[in-house]
């Protein structure tokens, strides 16, 4: 008799968990009716893509990387008449992902987000892959490095910047994201070319790195100008020379490298990766779809919003940077101890 | 009274039909992915993202936000219920809530804990409406040093945890290990990783943490229950009776007050995260409660003061994101994402370009709070029901929550073996009476302290003044040998205690 | 309570020293501040310190403790938080071999759990796992009940997880 009571008790408790679900279902709904919307895009009549297809994102949810692929799963769907999950898997600075994508067959239907931090990780050989193992597909967006200082700073310029550590070695706290990094390879090219010594104080995030900065914790940052849009927009940060090949339309008035005369052109790249082994013609495919995306206004919109310079590499033109960019960055890593020692 | 007017115009809107709903529909998510262990809001809100397309940005932002602060007014149900954190900041909760469960009074503990959650949301708002500017300097002031010694803080509060200072600072200490394991952020080198590409990153809190609080306590629980199941007998249903007394509230007000005040200053600053607020709103109850003593047998206090704490952060890391546009948690980050997606830019100007929209957002969230709490109370009176299951059903159930929320945190299975791995370790923990909460504010803060640390001297370029250098770092130095003292000072009298016990 | 803490303070000494020996295995101080393995080998050393402490103060505990039971028969009264009365034994971690066969049975049946879920995929990893448990926990239970909530926790975690959450979960050969 009790036990039929205790019965009651727990298939009660469960029919409310189902009716907390429903609540949640009704608000996806929505989402739902977009992938209908998706399915009556035209078909292509080429056989691929007949299946759903997973974009696998190496970050966690809601970071730039998640966003970007996000962003583009929404918009490519639309091309290629099929639906696109997006799954983050993280854990081991991207080798948890690039593990699973190898577990799956090389199809195209599995796509892995990539981003120039990939080139040091196999520089480092902190991942268990190496750029072969590895079709890279499309490039999108970059996102370059730029010098700043406080409104208060009395520095100016880059040249201030450059004289003054000339004569204090080591006289300024400079910092950014991360230990043997993107922005302080940044640093340490300018350094070569500029010959002063300085030390890194590696921050948890860009983010971190600006509160420091605007705190006067530390006397310079070297972060992505858009961590501290705020701040640059309004003049509380001071951004002394930025990555870019040409002036960003973001920061028109921010002076690069190149026109200071340090040849210093750098960005962290985002793009797609397949396994290797997926057929050209998949590729070719995929590429096609992105091509449109990229022209995308809603795109364009989205890369003007994030304050992204468009970088748009094709395969080949991915592959063979990548190349590059793993020998420098080597070159570098070595140079800075961060390599393990064998 | 600007900000007044301001509030109401934003009320205006957010009392609208479309208003409401999306509040509720946020708040209603967020209670229920908080009760849910491991799929935290901050993967809720990227999931939803792309939903709210469509929406007005004002409805879209107020339900994410809802979701946020409604994830951790759910996080305590669980804790109290069935000795199961699904996040980290509702570990403390664990420790005399779940006693309280078992002493028959889950209902005052769901109940102080809604209410908590209530009064230190709503305060937290208040001060976020009105003092953001103050705050936000207040936020700015803390670089490396500073946080080295308030982690210090928060590590000696890891002694204070428990009664066997000893044990307890064992358990701290493996913690603070076990947090060094994967890539050091300073050198950039990986250390204890022994090969294993999963433990680059470290090791997942929240797997960790499921399993030395509720997988260990079940497999407890199989060797020494019978199949007599249900643990709680005699316990009234109305929900008139579940609630906490007038008592509970007298012993409650102060702890509740002193929570959200610890919460809401953590929450400001970024990084810092609602776990270790609760941990230090528990120790402060431990230093100056008016039943110190009674702390961890499973006095309201114990619940009262972690869970306006988890709460006020929430309010708190606001001021980050709309101060400067900096996000200070993953939670908040996204939500910066999302305004950014509608072409807001997070940040001052949103209340200069925008006023219309961050007010009536901020409108919401003092609505959302009431709804969190007209919401939670009815389901206070079910959820005690689930301590009627009897305990060969609710078991399976736990742990197939356990074993999928583990795997959702990194869609990995790799976090399931460490919850089995740290669920047989909780179990050998609660036989040899270790307690596990230390351990879990050791791993907790073990990042953060030693990188400020050694962040702190590549500033000063080796330099040990660095650290009594500015006020805040001088206060927060004393403050941790104060309190340093007092452990070890307690430790001895406590050693004599057993001496003279046993004489 | 227990107060020989012979085995657990050496246990904690091992993990201190293993900790210092692989700490020692990363720089101890780069250029003028501490490196990656500073943190670790002050952790280690503490923790052997404690180890010391625990082996120290539980052998005085003992011996305070066998010297009363010899002289009088006067039982120490526990304080009013730790009810348990101090005796001396050799401390084990389980209770005995029947408890460690079941936290074993239990620790199995997770783990085949686990592996399942790989190959049969979550769902039907989940209805077994339930209905296993449950029937390892309480035999006597009518199999209606066991099979009953072993399909409702299934279909219910389905539901909630892959389909309105979205999470990924292990699909296995039947794709569900």
């Amino acid at each position: 008799m009790k036990r039929i009571v205790q019965v009651r008790k727990l298939v009660s408790s469960l029919v409310v968990m189902l009716l907390l679900l429903s609540v949640l279902a009704g608000c996806s709904g929505s989402k739902t009716s977009t992938d209908k919307t998706a399915s009556t895009a035209p078909q292509q009549k080429s056989g691929y893509p007949t299946k759903p297809i997973t974009f696998v994102v190496w970050s966690s949810a809601g970071s730039p990387l998640d966003l970007f692929m996000r962003k583009l799963a929404d918009l490519t769907k639309k091309e290629l008449g099929q639906p696109i999950m997006v799954e983050n898997r993280t854990g081991g600075n991207g080798a948890a992902a690039m593990a699973y994508v190898n577990s799956q067959p090389a199809d195209g239907y599995t796509v892995l987000s990539t981003t120039g931090s990939l080139t040091f990780a196999i520089a480092k050989e902190s991942v268990p892959f190496k750029a072969d193992d590895f079709i890279f597909v499309k490039s999108f967006q970059a996102e370059p490095s730029a010098i700043a200082v406080r409104k208060d700073s009395p520095l100016k310029a880059l040249e201030n910047f450059i004289d003054y550590m000339k004569k204090h070695p080591n006289g300024l706290k400079i910092g950014g994201y991360a230990s043997g990094g993107f922005h302080q390879y940044v640093l340490y090219r300018l350094q070569q070319k500029a010959n002063f010594e300085a030390t890194w104080i590696p921050f948890e995030g860009g983010a971190d790195a600006v509160t420091n900065l605007l705190g006067g914790h530390i006397d310079v940052a070297v972060i992505t100008p858009s961590t501290a849009l705020n701040q640059v927009q309004s003049g509380a940060i001071r951004l002394l020379a930025i990555s870019t090949d040409k002036r960003s339309p973001y920061f028109p008035d921010v002076p690069t490298f190149k026109e200071k005369g340090y040849d210093i052109v750098e960005m962290l790249w985002r793009g797609v990766m397949v396994k290797k082994g997926t057929p050209a013609e998949l590729i070719q495919r995929l590429n096609q779809a992105f091509d449109k995306v990229a022209q995308n206004p809603d795109w364009k919109k989205y890369m003007t919003d994030y304050k992204q310079e468009e970088y748009l590499l094709d395969s080949q033109g991915l592959t063979e940077l990548v190349k590059r960019e793993i020998a420098d960055r080597r070159a570098f890593l070595e140079k800075g101890g961060f390599l393990k020692k064998k | 009274m600007e900000v007044l007017n301001n509030l109401l115009t934003g009320f205006g809107v957010a009392l609208t039909w479309q208003g409401l709903l999306y509040t509720l529909i946020g708040v209603t998510v967020g209670t229920l992915v908080g009760v849910l262990p491991g799929l935290g809001p901050s993967a809720t809100l990227a999931l939803l993202l792309p939903v709210t397309f469509g929406l007005d940005p004002t409805f879209a932002i107020a339900m994410l936000a809802g979701i946020y602060y409604g994830a951790e007014y759910g996080g305590s149900t669980t804790s109290i219920l069935l000795n199961l954190p699904g996040e980290a900041g509702s570990v403390v909760t664990c420790l005399d809530g779940n006693l309280m469960a078992k002493k028959g009074r889950a209902g005052a503990a769901l109940g102080i804990a809604a209410f908590g959650s209530f009064i230190a949301g709503t305060i937290g708002l208040i001060a976020f409406t009105f003092m953001a500017h103050p705050l936000a300097k207040w936020s700015l002031s803390f670089g490396p040093p500073e946080y080295s010694m308030l982690m210090m803080l928060g590590l000696v509060a890891a002694a204070s945890l428990s009664r066997d200072k000893v044990k307890g600072l064992v358990m701290a200490i493996l913690g603070l290990l076990l947090g060094t394991i994967g890539t050091d952020t300073v050198s950039g080198s990986e250390r204890f990783t022994f090969g294993i590409a999963n433990l680059m990153s470290g090791l997942s809190f929240i797997p960790v943490i499921m399993g030395l609080f509720a997988v260990g306590d079940i497999i407890n629980n199989f060797t020494e229950t019978s199949e007599t199941g249900a643990s709680v007998t005699g316990v009234s249903y109305r929900l008139r009776d579940l609630l906490p007394t007038r008592e509970d509230w007298s012993y409650s007000i102060w702890p509740i007050i002193r929570g959200t005040v610890v919460g809401f200053l953590l929450g400001t600053l970024p990084g810092s995260g609602a776990a270790v607020a609760a941990f230090l709103a528990y120790s402060v109850e431990r230093a100056v409660g008016r039943r110190r003593q009674l702390l961890g047998t499973g006095i309201i206090e114990g619940v009262a003061a972690p869970e306006s704490a988890n709460n006020a952060v929430t309010a708190g890391a606001m001021i980050p994101l709309f101060s400067f546009g900096i996000p200070g948690t993953p939670t908040t980050a996204i939500l910066a994402g999302a305004l950014m997606m509608y072409g807001l830019q997070p940040g001052p100007f949103l209340f200069v370009n925008h006023a219309s929209f961050i007010w009536a957002v901020i409108a919401t969230m003092y609505i959302g709070n009431v709804m969190l709490l007209v919401l939670n109370l009815p389901l206070i009176g079910l959820w005690v029901q689930l301590l009627k299951v009897p305990f060969y059903l609710l078991a399976p159930v736990v742990l197939v929550i356990t074993v999928i929320g583990a795997f959702s945190v990194n869609n990995n299975i790799f976090d399931v073996w460490i919850l089995l791995i740290f669920g047989f370790l909780g179990y050998l923990a609660k036989k040899n009476k270790y307690p596990v909460a230390p351990l879990v504010l050791g791993m907790i803060i073990s990042k953060k302290l030693e990188q400020s640390l050694r962040r702190s001297l590549l500033m000063s370029l080796g330099d040990l003044r660095i650290f009594v250098s500015s006020p805040i770092s001088l206060a927060l130095s004393i403050l941790v040998a104060v309190a340093l003292l007092a452990t070890i000072f307690s430790f001895f009298k406590s050693k004599k205690g057993v001496r003279t016990q046993g004489a | 309570m227990n107060v020989n803490r012979l085995p657990e303070g050496i246990f904690v000494i091992i993990i201190g020293l293993v900790t210092i020996w692989l700490s020692l295995g990363y720089s101890y101080m780069e250029r003028f501040t501490p490196g990656p393995g500073f943190f670790p080998f002050w952790l280690g050393l503490l923790l052997t310190v404690l180890g010391f402490i625990m082996l120290v103060s539980s052998a005085a505990q003992v011996r305070t403790l066998r010297r009363q039971q010899v002289t009088s028969d006067s039982r120490p009264v526990g304080n009013e938080v730790t009810k348990e009365e101090p005796v001396i034994g050799a401390s084990t971690p389980f209770t005995g071999w029947s408890d460690l066969s079941k936290v074993f049975a239990a620790l199995i049946i997770l783990v085949l759990l686990v592996l399942a879920m790989d190959w049969l995929g979550t769902t039907i990893s989940v209805a077994l796992f339930t209905i296993l448990l449950i029937w390892f926990l309480n035999p006597r239970v009518s199999w209606k009940i066991v099979l009953g909530t072993g399909v409702l926790v299934a279909v219910a975690s389905y539901l909630l997880f892959v389909v309105t959450l979205e999470v990924p979960l292990p699909k296995g050969i039947f794709g569900f």
